[in-house]
């Protein structure tokens, strides 16, 4: 009985780890591991690995979504792999990408700093790497990098707030400590709010909704002249919303005693948000283009062209209820 | 180990002279147990309430009342399955698997609410239910087993939400949300009703003495005829249910489910309920000093808030104040074993 029920454990076990490698790999073709993968004069397809660090956020699932579309315009196979949010086991991964002798390698980094020793490996098997999403740090070559400008996004963020309140405190909900795209994000913010005579006040949330609630009730019942709300990634929206409902403080853009809501991402749930007037405005940043960007990056290293440029930098565009219907953006696309 | 062997100490100490121990008196020191705690609290508060203005406020105490709610309702389920001797890291992803799943099915498929809310709780019943017969008839250690559901929870929510934020929730989460009875919460009111309702299956049942037996010495229970993995795996269910309504409670509050629901909850639901005088090798709890703890941990994030900690400063700090609570904890029922 006993012995049946372990068996029968086992099974399921494997049948499921089975099921979870079909789900990852896209790729149909086997490639000819005799051949270098770097030319491509062949007709067998170039297959790129693409290393996500984590796809919890709509946005990562997004930029996930833009890659497979452009390799697949293309002619590319790709194979998207979660990181976890750890640098090892994205460690792993490149040296799994690298056994497998893909032609290009495009990674989120988890951390800059942490994976170069895989980035400089896949340079010794000649692999190019395109980073997306993210840059490595110094000592090892990359191709090219595609990146939001996540400075120029946090202080488009603090202006547009500057815009809508002139006086009172302002609260800033920010990430993790640490977090790269974070602090960047937090110093063009409060580049953005230095020299408006408002009061910044500055939290992290882990990017956790829950801790968003807690952190904006806690702080505008302590700080009653909070007059705007600022949240680094759109997924905290909810946790400000019922904050202030909790704290009764919640009113409808445009309404006498609304407090100034807005994030930073323009994910689908922040359009409609502005859509019913619940919060005033989003930055977004676009995933889907930079997911597209990475894979014709990533295409030039292959064919053996010369990088165009070692960084792109994507802008950041302001929505409002003026423009959050427009058909190109991000948030309109995906469902 | 040190501590349990000072119990056993005691235990043995005080059956020496049990007979001539007046029934008020172990009751005082009973009370003292439960009011260190609490003394704790009180301290804490004053503190706190010196070095910001606003914290004893109606509104930042309510603030915190409600933080506390969706830790507490994890911990009573915590509470059960530690006393039983086992162990659940399970309950932040049951929480956000099941509560993503209900409120998915409601959004998505259009099912009522009250089929939503049921198979929330199936859900919850579910991963309690793999809990349980893993740790008693596959005698896999409870800490791997729970570790295992906890991923394989995180998983299926990444694989529902495709990293999306579920929303709207039906009106019924509307309520209990942001709903108030004489201006008190409505939801601090129901994890009083269940706090209240915990202690009395714990102290008054039959089964809850079996839980504390069970807990205590598994083997002497099984041979005194208490069926021990039953009372186990109903431990690891009640905890399963209880991460169920928990999330039902978290997708009120935040009238939405995203995919970090729950992450890492874990552990600070363990922490609240070690404060709280509960045993991690079992055998030794009670509810009145989890939710004591869970209240501690809130004000701890809560003093953090308000006093406007350093970013980089908060886990540390966090952390140190848990260790201080324990140390604090283990000294105050030394002081009470010794006057008994």
């Amino acid at each position: 009985m006993k012995r049946k029920l372990i068996i029968s454990a086992a099974v399921i076990t494997l049948a499921s780890l089975v099921g979870c490698g079909q789900n990852t790999t896209t790729t149909n073709t086997p490639t000819n591991t005799n051949q270098s993968q770097v030319n491509t004069s062949t007709n067998s397809k170039p297959t790129i690995a693409v290393l996500l660090f984590t796809r919890k956020f709509q946005f990562m699932v997004a930029l996930d979504d833009g890659i497979r579309k452009e390799a697949s315009k293309l002619g590319i196979n790709v194979t998207v792999l979660d990181g976890q949010g750890s640098s090892q086991v994205q460690m792993n991964q490149i040296e799994d990408a690298l056994t497998k002798k893909v032609s290009a390698i495009i990674i989120d980094p988890n951390d800059s700093v942490q994976l170069l020793p895989g980035i400089k490996a896949a340079n010794n098997a000649h692999v190019p790497v395109v980073t997306v999403d993210g840059v490595m740090a110094k000592g090892a070559d990359v191709y090219s990098g595609v990146l939001f400008d996540n400075v120029a996004g946090g202080k488009a963020l603090a202006q547009y707030i500057g815009s809508q309140v002139k006086k009172g405190s302002v609260l800033e909900l920010s990430g993790r400590p640490g977090h790269e795209h974070d602090q960047l994000r937090h110093q063009g913010f409060q580049d953005g709010i230095a020299g408006t005579g408002l009061n910044l006040i500055t939290e992290p949330t882990n990017f956790d909704t829950a801790t968003a609630q807690r952190i904006t009730a806690t702080q505008v019942t302590a700080h009653p002249d909070i007059a705007a709300i600022g949240a680094e990634t759109d997924g905290l929206n909810p946790g400000v919303i019922t904050a202030l409902k909790q704290l009764n403080k919640f009113h409808t853009v445009g309404q006498p005693g609304h407090i100034t809501i807005a994030g930073l991402d323009g994910t689908p749930d922040a359009l409609n948000d502005i859509r019913q007037g619940l919060i005033d405005a989003t930055v977004q940043q676009d995933p889907v283009k930079m997911g597209e960007l990475s894979v014709d990056q990533a295409f030039a290293a292959i064919q053996g062209k010369p990088a165009s440029s070692p960084l792109i930098q994507l802008p950041p565009t302001l929505v409002t209820k003026s423009n959050v219907d427009d058909p190109s953006l991000w948030g309109n696309q995906v469902k | 180990m040190s501590d349990r062997s000072q119990m056993a100490d005691s235990s043995i100490q005080s059956n020496t002279f049990k007979n001539n121990m007046p029934v008020l008196s172990k009751a005082i020191t009973h009370l003292m147990g439960r009011l260190g705690l609490f003394l704790i609290i009180v301290v804490f508060s004053v503190i706190l309430s010196f070095l910001s203005p606003a914290f004893l406020g109606w509104t930042n105490l309510t603030n915190v009342l409600l933080q506390s709610t969706i830790l507490g309702t994890l911990a009573i389920g915590e509470t059960f399955v530690l006393i039983a001797g086992g162990l659940d890291l399970s309950i932040g992803g049951v929480l956000a698997v099941s509560s993503a799943v209900g409120l998915g099915l409601m959004d998505t498929n259009h099912v009522p609410t009250i089929v939503g809310i049921l198979v929330s709780l199936l859900i919850g019943l579910i991963f309690g239910a793999i809990n349980g017969l893993s740790v008693t008839k596959l005698r896999i250690s409870a800490l791997i087993v729970t570790l295992a559901t906890m991923g394989a929870a995180q998983g299926l929510v990444l694989i529902y939400t495709n990293g999306a934020t579920i929303s709207p929730v039906p009106d019924i989460y509307n309520y209990l949300g942001v709903g108030r009875i004489l201006g008190i919460p409505v939801i601090v009111i129901i994890v009083l009703v269940f706090s209240i309702l915990a202690s009395l299956i714990l102290n008054k049942t039959v089964f809850g003495r079996k839980i504390y037996a069970t807990g205590g010495n598994e083997i002497a229970s099984s041979l005194s005829g208490i069926r021990t993995h039953r009372v186990i795996f109903s431990s690891y269910l009640l905890s399963g249910l209880m991460a169920s309504i928990a999330g039902i409670l978290l997708t009120s509050r935040l009238e939405s489910v995203g995919p970090t629901a729950g992450d890492g909850m874990e552990l600070t639901v363990i922490a609240a309920v070690v404060i709280g005088g509960t045993s991690l090798f079992g055998g030794q709890g009670n509810i009145s000093g989890t939710i004591l703890g869970v209240i501690l941990l809130s004000l701890v994030s809560n003093a953090i808030d308000l006093l406007g900690v350093p970013a980089a400063w908060i886990q540390l700090v966090q952390g140190s104040v848990i260790f201080l609570a324990a140390l604090l904890d283990v000294y105050r029922r030394k002081i009470s074993q010794n006057m008994t």
